[in-house]
């Protein structure tokens, strides 16, 4: 009997031990589904999405600059997300997000772009954190962006999840 | 007598475990490797990247085009890659030329604007990746691109090819001037 326990005892550790980190990898379900205009409070936070640009260019920041465009055959994406932390209990030099763009079918994740959409006009936040150039305060809405380069082949079926550190998932639709 | 042998049961668990432990290797360490074999001017696919070398010379001189050409007494081995990224961003930070008698030699890093960098799913890099190795040890190298990582399976597809070279190797007098690295859609 005792035996038995343990056997099961050690299955059990060595599944949860297995389980632990490939949970970690999935991302969570997404708390809330936002299009752009709608808005939804999460934690203490206010999200809305503003803006969900797809596009073969965009603007340049300094408006004397050619638009900013991808590798033939690429487009552009930005998303703009409004956030107004609600909640005091939130500490803002800890809220921390960042945002990756997904397929239909989630086969393809994309990561920020640090190559080509760089020079593109967006907000100052280009995370959820508090920064010198992007003051987070409390009460007061806030843009910060997040741009891609993905093949244009992939527009039309893409979304993005906004992760906040040790907080919820948001999925974000065009 | 059933409860000791429980008891002993439980402790032959415990003991199992601590060996297992102190004897498997460090994944982090040790990665075990899905190898996907290919040879010049084909693709070769693993499950997340394709990748095909295009061109393989040997010279001993190189112009990174800044400052003076790299040169060396024995042999620098200029390799053209694509890599087909697939599903996910990938870093392409573990390329690297393997010896037959298990050497690894990473790039040079004079070079590394011509070299692999991070890469998004659905777009193909071109880079060029010089290596400076002992002649005498060119023969039957291959060149690995090396996941940046384990699968949720606990091994790391890596692709390796057979850069054609058999002793004795030409080396050119020419000096090659890499191009920048480039990134096009798949």
């Amino acid at each position: 009997m005792l035996t038995a326990t343990a056997a099961a005892a050690a299955l059990i550790v060595a599944g949860l031990t297995g389980w632990y980190p490939y949970a970690n990898l999935t991302p969570g379900r997404p708390a809330a589904t936002l299009q752009p205009g709608a808005s939804a409070e999460v934690e203490g936070v206010r999200y809305r999405l503003d803006r969900f640009v797809v596009a073969t260019s965009l603007p340049a920041e300094d408006p004397k600059d050619p638009p900013v465009v991808g590798p033939a055959g690429s487009a552009l994406v930005l998303v703009v997300v409004n956030q107004t932390v609600l909640d005091r209990s939130v500490r803002l030099d800890e809220h921390l997000c960042d945002m990756t763009l997904v397929d239909d079918d989630g086969a393809n994740e994309w990561w920020v772009d640090s190559d080509y959409t760089t020079l593109a006009a967006r907000p100052a936040g280009y995370g959820c954190a508090d920064s010198d150039e992007a003051p987070l305060r409390y009460g007061v809405g806030q843009d910060t962006g997040f741009s891609f380069a993905v093949p244009a082949d992939a527009v039309g079926h893409l979304s993005a999840r906004l992760q906040v550190s040790h907080g919820p998932t948001l999925a974000l639709r065009p | 007598m059933t409860r000791l042998r429980g008891v002993l049961g439980l402790l032959g668990c415990l003991v199992l475990a601590l060996v297992v432990a102190v004897v498997a290797p460090d994944p982090a360490q040790d990665l075990r490797r899905r190898w996907t074999d290919g040879e010049v001017g084909a693709w070769a696919a693993s499950p997340d990247r394709v990748a095909r070398v295009g061109a393989v010379s040997v010279v001993r001189s190189a112009d990174p085009g800044y400052g003076q050409p790299f040169t060396t007494g024995q042999a620098l081995v200029v390799t053209e890659i694509d890599v087909q990224v697939l599903h996910r961003r990938t870093q392409l930070s573990r390329v690297y030329l393997s010896t037959r008698d298990g050497q690894q030699y990473d790039p040079r890093s004079e070079f590394v604007a011509a070299g692999p960098s991070l890469t998004q799913p659905g777009f193909t890099r071109h880079s060029t990746l010089v290596f400076e190795v002992p002649l005498r040890r060119l023969d039957g190298a291959e060149l690995v691109v090396d996941a940046d990582g384990a699968s949720v399976d606990g091994y790391a597809d890596a692709i390796r090819v057979d850069l054609g070279l058999r002793d004795p190797v030409r080396v050119g007098p020419e000096t090659v001037t890499p191009a920048e690295s480039t990134v096009t859609t798949t």
